[in-house]
C-alpha cells in the first residue's frame, strides 16, 4: 500500500487569530515495503505529518492517497474507520495508552474493536505477544505490573495485532535503555523484513536511520527540506550542521577526520564503510606524518 | 476544546492586566452580590458602563468577549425563555393554555439576560487580564481568615496552584491518548449512548494512571527539594497593593452604594 501526500498544508486553529502553519505543500511518496526514517528538529512537523498517514488529522489543503483511499479536506470521519487498522500508528510513549485488566486482553483489544471474535482475537494476541517477546506467564498480569520496556512492548503489541500493512512509529525507543533500543529496533526490522510491512520511522538517533532506512526525509519548518537514501541525506556533513541536525556517529568521526587531512569521496556511513575509506589513507598518512 | 475562551489568560500590558489580582476577585465577588440588588434600568445602564470600562481598559477586543459567551448561550436561552413564558403578571400581552407572555415576564426575562451577560463579561474579564497563577495567589491571601476556623489555608493554595498548572498539561495528555485508542479502533464520536460511554474507559483509566504517575513524581520531586510543608515558607512571588488598586475598590464600591440604594 502506497502512501502519497499531493500538496500537503495543514493548519493549526484555522479561522482564528491563533493559527500557525503546521505543514507547508508537502509532496512525499512511502513506497510499499519501503522503510523510511523522518528526522528533523523538535516542532519541524513531524508529529503533524505523522498523524495524516492515518487520517487522524485530515490536510487543509491538499490530498493524501493511502492505498485507494484518498483523504481530501472534506473527508468524513466514517470513511476512515478502516484505515486505522491498515495504518498501525506507535505513538511516543505508547505505554500510556494501556488499560485492559490483563495484558492479553489489551493486546486483543484492537482486533476485537475491528471485528474478530473473542477467540480470534486472543489467539491474535498471543501470536503478537510472542512476536515482541513477551512470556507466556506475563499474559494474565495487569499491564501496570510490567517494568517500564515490558510495557512499551506490550503497548507495541497491542498495535501490531491491528497486522497493519503500514507501521508508523513516532521515537518507539525514547527512554529505553541501549539494550532495550536495540531490541526493539531489531524486532521493527524484522517484522519489516519477514512481512513486507512498510515502515515509518520518526526519530533522532541518527544511526538508526543509518542501518535500517532506506529512504530518510529531513522536515524543516513545516516543509520538506531534503529527500533520499540516507547516503544522499547524509552526504552534506556541513549542511545537516546547519540545520540543527545531529550526525550519526560515524559523521562525527569522519568530520574530525577531514580536520586531520583525510579525504573522502563518498560520505561513509557504517564503520565498515569507514574503515575500506581510510585504511588506504593511513598507509600513505604514515609518511605524511 | 480551543473554543473555549472562558478561563483562558489573554497576555497584555493593560490597566487591568496591571491591577492587583486580590482587588479582582474582591470586586468579582461584590460585582455578583450587587446585580442581585439591582432594581430599575438606571442600575443596570450603570452597571453596565462600569463593566464596559473595564473591557475597554483591558485593552482586549470586545470580540474575545463574545465568543466567550458562545458556550453559554443555550444557558441564558433555556432561563430566559422560562422566565418569559411561566411568569404570571397583571398586563397580560399573550396568552396560550399556560403558557402566558405577561410584562412582568418580559421585564424578568431582560433582567436575568442582563444579569447573566454582565457576570459572564465581568468574569471573563477577571480570567482573561489575569495569570492563573495571580489567581491562585490572590485567593490564597482572601481565604486567609478562614485559619481561624482551623482550614489548611497554604494546603488548599498549594492544590489549587498545582492544578492550575496541570490542567494544559492533562488536556495535551488527554488528546494524546485519545489519538492513540483511535488509531487503535475506538470510535468515541458514534454509536449509541452506552456504547460512547463505553469508548470512554480506554481514555479514562490510562489518564487515572498517567495522573498517579505525575502526582507520584512530583511528590518526590517536591520532598528532595526540601518541601516539609507549607508552614513557615519564604515567598517568591509577592502580590503588591498599590494606589489604583484603592483608588478602583473605592470606586467600585461607591458605584454599588449608589446603584443599590
Amino acid at each position: 500500500m502506497d502512501i502519497t501526500f499531493e500538496h500537503v498544508d495543514y493548519t493549526y486553529q484555522p479561522n482564528s487569530p491563533l493559527a500557525t502553519l503546521g505543514l507547508k505543500d508537502i509532496n512525499l511518496t512511502f513506497k510499499s515495503g519501503s522503510y523510511t526514517a523522518i528526522i528533523g528538529q523538535t516542532g519541524s512537523g513531524k508529529s503533524t505529518l505523522l498523524q495524516h498517514l492515518n487520517a487522524l488529522i485530515r490536510p487543509s489543503a491538499g490530498r493524501v492517497v493511502i492505498g485507494e483511499q484518498v483523504v481530501t479536506p472534506a473527508t468524513k470521519n466514517k470513511e476512515l474507520y478502516h484505515l486505522r487498522r491498515r495504518v498501525g500508528l506507535v505513538f511516543q510513549f505508547p505505554e500510556s495508552q494501556l488499560f485492559e485488566e490483563t495484558v492479553l486482553k489489551d493486546v486483543a483489544f484492537a482486533p476485537k474493536n475491528f471485528g474478530k471474535s473473542e477467540a480470534e482475537a486472543n489467539e491474535i494476541a498471543r501470536e503478537t505477544l510472542r512476536l515482541v517477546g513477551i512470556d507466556e506467564q506475563l499474559e494474565d498480569k495487569m499491564p501496570f505490573d510490567l517494568s517500564g520496556g515490558q510495557m512499551r512492548r506490550v503497548a507495541i503489541a497491542g498495535v501490531l495485532a491491528m497486522q497493519p500493512e503500514v507501521l508508523v512509529l513516532d521515537e518507539p525507543t525514547a527512554g529505553l535503555d541501549p539494550i532495550g533500543r536495540e531490541q526493539i529496533m531489531q524486532l521493527f526490522e524484522r517484522i519489516h523484513r519477514e512481512r513486507g510491512i512498510t515502515i515509518i520511522l520518526v526519530t533522532h538517533q541518527m544511526d538508526d536511520v543509518v542501518s535500517y532506512a532506506d529512504q530518510a526525509v529531513v522536515m524543516a519548518h513545516g516543509e520538506v527540506a531534503k529527500v533520499g537514501t540516507p547516503a544522499e541525506v547524509f552526504a552534506d556533513l556541513n549542511w545537516l550542521t546547519a540545520h540543527n541536525l545531529e550526525l550519526p556517529s560515524t559523521g562525527r568521526f569522519v568530520q574530525r577526520l577531514q580536520q586531520k587531512g583525510f579525504h573522502f569521496d563518498q560520505m561513509p556511513l557504517t564503520v565498515d564503510e569507514l574503515l575500506t575509506a581510510i585504511k588506504p589513507q593511513l598507509k600513505r598518512g604514515a609518511h605524511v606524518g | 476544546m480551543d473554543k473555549l475562551i472562558f478561563g483562558r489568560y489573554y497576555p497584555g500590558d493593560s490597566f487591568v492586566h496591571r491591577l492587583d489580582p486580590r482587588l479582582k476577585l474582591i470586586v468579582n465577588i461584590l460585582f455578583i452580590v450587587v446585580i442581585f440588588f439591582l432594581k430599575n434600568w438606571y442600575d443596570y445602564l450603570i452597571l453596565g458602563s462600569v463593566v464596559l470600562l473595564g473591557v475597554i481598559f483591558s485593552g482586549v477586543s470586545i470580540r474575545f468577549f463574545l465568543k466567550g459567551l458562545r458556550p453559554m448561550l443555550w444557558l441564558i436561552l433555556f432561563t430566559v425563555i422560562l422566565q418569559l413564558f411561566f411568569t404570571s403578571g397583571e398586563t397580560v400581552y399573550w396568552q396560550w393554555g399556560w403558557l402566558v407572555i405577561s410584562r412582568e415576564g418580559l421585564i424578568n426575562a431582560t433582567y436575568i439576560a442582563l444579569r447573566f451577560l454582565l457576570i459572564i463579561f465581568m468574569s471573563t474579564l477577571l480570567t482573561l487580564t489575569t495569570q492563573p497563577l495571580a489567581i491562585a495567589d490572590g485567593l490564597e491571601y482572601l481565604i486567609r481568615p478562614l485559619k481561624a476556623i482551623k482550614l489548611p489555608v497554604n494546603d488548599v493554595a498549594l492544590m489549587l496552584s498545582i492544578a492550575l498548572r496541570f490542567v494544559p498539561k492533562l488536556m495535551d495528555e488527554t488528546t494524546k491518548i485519545m489519538n492513540a485508542q483511535r488509531a487503535r479502533g475506538v470510535d468515541f464520536n458514534n454509536g449509541s449512548l452506552f456504547k460512547r460511554v463505553k469508548a470512554l474507559i480506554p481514555l479514562l483509566i490510562p489518564l487515572m494512571m498517567s495522573s498517579l504517575d505525575i502526582a507520584t513524581d512530583l511528590t518526590t520531586a517536591m520532598i528532595s527539594r526540601g518541601y516539609r510543608d507549607g508552614e513557615g515558607r519564604s515567598r517568591f512571588r509577592i502580590l503588591k497593593w498599590r494606589q489604583r488598586d484603592s483608588w478602583t475598590l473605592l470606586g467600585f464600591v461607591i458605584v454599588s452604594i449608589a446603584v443599590m440604594i
